[in-house]
């Protein structure tokens, strides 16, 4: 696992795991980054229903493509299960939210895998202000 | 059920609203302050205590940070009510108001009681001499002035409130009303209009307001046994909402005037199309306009030539119905009525399209041969053409121009039938069937080329536009196409795109998605701040501005909680999906996609759907 650098993003692409329902606030702020910088975001949530404002697909089975980079929103437990998919989809890059998300096993058996990866709330790359400080001090160019 | 809503938002909220109250309170102490500047660290003690105590408990309720304005406004109208009150008293006040007040009912808008005024009695039982009298001082007439707009939020509460204030005087239990006029403005404007506590019935709200002020003043403790008569009120009008107020009622609401997200709109300008790859015959007539064309080949059409053509070529309700037209013709045509009417509907209310106008402008003379067609088949009394009063626009003598005020939704097909002809259709019957004939500017456009050049209605005229830099045009699309290639065509390299029948009801063009009947609006937009505020304070803002005067907060609470059941005596399925509600709530929470929601259930269950 490295620090999240921007080149970690490069692919104008990306799946967007554990898009919330119950934090809609915080899941479309993240959105509204990744779109304004320009990436198309696939956002995915089993219980997706028709509730979001956005088009949020149920698995990745139903994306019209899968992109390589992958950014997970979920606990510790819901995450595993979301690696095992997205490593049977053919992503290379996985960047998650926070280290409670990810555990040492759980990136040990990204790297296994071929999978690189990374820990860091997206923000800090295309967010201002304060989410630039965090950025500062989370060592995040 | 795809999610809908409107990507255009009133700029305030709860937290605005509250923000504002706030700085008037402020204002109500500047008095005192300017008298004893000590109380300005007093007051701040009781605030950041009021603030960490709200914010403390919200954290431990919804396990994030949530805005504990309200708290501010709490400990604010504590200060006004509860002057030469010591600290500690205070503070025990708004501990009160808070926890027992407001968190043990389930936080910010749950409350039954006014949590400020629960507060202010706790003071009151310490302190018997407390008394909720403002100082007459000139500096308080700013904060008396602002206070009159909150008025609005509970008006007729207010109203009684003051009616029992000159009862009082009359009957002479209050000998002067000058050296009071300051409290009871506070009290009245600020304490009574809570729209979480207090009833927007209006009886209820006369009486209790008017008890509120006239029963106290003939005990021995007034400030007591007003803190009493309020929570009173507020147990009061819980229980009226909940009990005694009516599921829907008779809308009392024409519309709202909302402002087109556009500065740059091209009327003039030949439309976009990208519906023909070759130029067939009546391709090419179409992009000309059609009306050299048309004039050599023109047959002598009959009422069976029409309808036959119209049905064949599959015209249908290009304003978002999608019904069928040759079927709508033949109900006008079979019905009883005496009289018959047209009404072709270019109102265009919704502020986000502009291809009906492009229309009006561009194709005058090819929807004046639509409405001859038409008349062939019916023998109106009555034809006229719906349009928006700053529509300039000449039709022919014998097609009335009427001109509509620019409001949302104006072009709803009822309130339009009511606002030309003075006829009130009722819920649940057909115009139609009455013999008024309702079709949309682009569907009579559509019947002339169906007829005059026997072209299968496989394309329409959209708008595609781009909210976040404001412009907006018009574009000719074959329907089924993709919804993506025709932005990318337009407008290369757009990522959120949306679209729908019109800015108040889109939603987020999926993928795959194609250009369908209902269609009227291709754009790019930022996404509309919803935030489903848990805070619903009640101010009853969506029922107000509901053209169909349904319960909205209601049918959307029961949705939330699946009650389904519940929700059929509020008759969601009379929404008519305009999305006002969610345009103006004060919380941020899409309510049309709710009550759509409750409207499905409803309709299904009813097998009308089915």
């Amino acid at each position: 696992m490295g620090k999240l650098r921007n080149e970690f993003l490069t692919d104008k692409e990306i799946i967007f795991m554990g898009y919330s329902s119950r934090n809609p606030q915080f899941s479309g702020l993240v959105y509204k980054a990744f779109t304004k910088a320009g990436y198309k975001v696939y956002p995915i949530n089993p219980k997706a229903g028709g509730k979001f404002d956005v088009k949020v697909y149920n698995s990745l089975g139903e994306l019209p493509k899968i992109p390589s980079t992958a950014y997970v929103l979920m606990n510790n437990s819901n995450a595993r299960e979301a690696v095992k998919q997205l490593k049977d989809g053919g992503v290379k890059k996985i960047l998650f939210h926070i280290g409670k998300t990810a555990d040492k096993a759980l990136l040990d058996e990204c790297a296994a895998a071929g999978i690189e990866t990374a820990v860091a709330c997206p923000m800090m790359i295309f967010g201002s202000g304060l989410h630039k400080l965090h950025a500062f001090f989370a060592g995040v160019k | 059920m795809t999610n809908t809503y409107p990507l255009l938002r009133v700029r305030w909220s709860n937290e605005h609203i509250m923000a504002v109250l706030f700085a008037v309170l402020l204002l109500y102490m500047l008095p005192v302050w300017v008298g004893k500047p000590g109380d300005i660290l007093a007051f701040l003690a009781v605030l950041v205590f009021s603030l960490l105590l709200d914010a403390i408990s919200g954290f431990m309720r919804y396990k994030k940070p949530v805005c504990s304005v309200s708290a501010a406004v709490t400990a604010g109208i504590l200060q006004v009510l509860t002057p030469g009150i010591p600290l500690w008293g205070r503070l025990i006040g708004v501990f009160a108001a808070i926890i027992i007040g407001k968190q043990l009912w389930g936080g910010t808008g749950k409350n039954t009681m006014n949590p400020a005024i629960l507060g202010y009695l706790v003071i009151c039982i310490m302190f018997p001499t407390a008394a909720a009298s403002l100082e007459t001082s000139a500096l308080l007439i700013p904060a008396l002035v602002l206070s009159l707009p909150f008025i609005l939020f509970r008006p007729f509460a207010v109203l009684g409130y003051f009616a029992g204030i000159i009862a009082a005087f009359l009957t002479g239990s209050i000998t002067d009303l000058l050296p009071i006029t300051a409290s009871c403005v506070f009290l009245g404007s600020i304490v009574l209009t809570d729209p979480v506590t207090v009833t927007p019935l209006r009886s209820v709200g006369l009486a209790g307001g008017f008890a509120a002020a006239f029963l106290p003043l003939y005990t021995a403790n007034p400030a007591l046994f007003f803190a009493l008569a309020v929570l009173a009120f507020n147990l009061v009008s819980y229980l009226a909402d909940e009990y005694f107020s009516k599921p829907h009622e008779k809308p009392n609401f024409s519309g709202l005037a909302l402002k087109s997200p556009y500065k740059d709109v091209d009327y003039g300008s030949e439309a976009a199309d990208l519906s023909i790859n070759e130029k067939t015959c009546a391709g090419e007539a179409v992009s000309k306009g059609a009306s050299e064309f048309t004039r050599e080949c023109t047959p002598e059409f009959t009422p069976d030539i029409i309808l036959e053509r119209i049905k064949r070529n599959g015209v249908y309700g290009m304003g978002g119905g999608a019904f069928p037209t040759a079927v709508k013709i033949n109900d006008v045509m079979s019905s009883d009525a005496e009289k018959r009417y047209l009404i072709v509907n270019a109102v265009e209310c919704d502020p986000g399209l502009v291809h009906d106008k492009w229309i009006l402008n561009n194709r005058n003379k090819d929807i004046i041969k639509g409405i001859e067609l038409i008349s062939r088949c019916i023998g109106f009394r009555k034809k006229c053409i719906a349009v928006k009063d700053n529509t300039e626009i000449e039709f022919s003598d014998n097609i009335e121009v009427f001109r509509v005020k620019k409001f949302y939704p104006a072009g709803y097909e009822k309130a339009l039938i009511r606002r030309v002809l003075g006829i009130d259709v009722p819920d649940g019957s057909i115009p139609s069937k009455l013999g008024i004939l309702v079709l949309n500017v682009q569907t009579v456009l559509s019947v002339y080329e169906a007829v005059y050049l026997d072209m299968a209605v496989d394309s329409k005229y959209i708008t595609v536009s781009d909210i976040t830099k404001g412009t907006a045009r018009t574009v000719r699309v074959k329907l089924g196409e993709r919804v993506s290639d025709i932005i990318e065509r337009i407008q290369p390299g757009s990522q959120l795109i949306f679209t729908g029948g019109g800015v108040m009801q889109a939603h987020m063009a999926d993928d795959g998605e194609l250009i369908g009947k209902s269609t009227n609006l291709i754009t790019v937009s930022p996404l509309p701040r919803f935030k489903e505020s848990p805070f619903c304070s009640n101010c009853g803002s969506c029922k107000a501005n509901c053209p169909k005067g349904l319960a909205v907060n209601r049918i959307a609470e029961l949705t939330d909680l699946g009650k389904f059941d519940e929700i059929e005596r509020y008759r969601p399925e009379k929404c008519i999906k305009c999305g006002l509600c969610s345009y103006v709530c004060l919380a941020g929470r899409n309510l049309s996609a709710k009550v759509s929601e409750a409207r499905e259930k409803v309709l299904y269950k009813e097998k009308v759907l089915l």
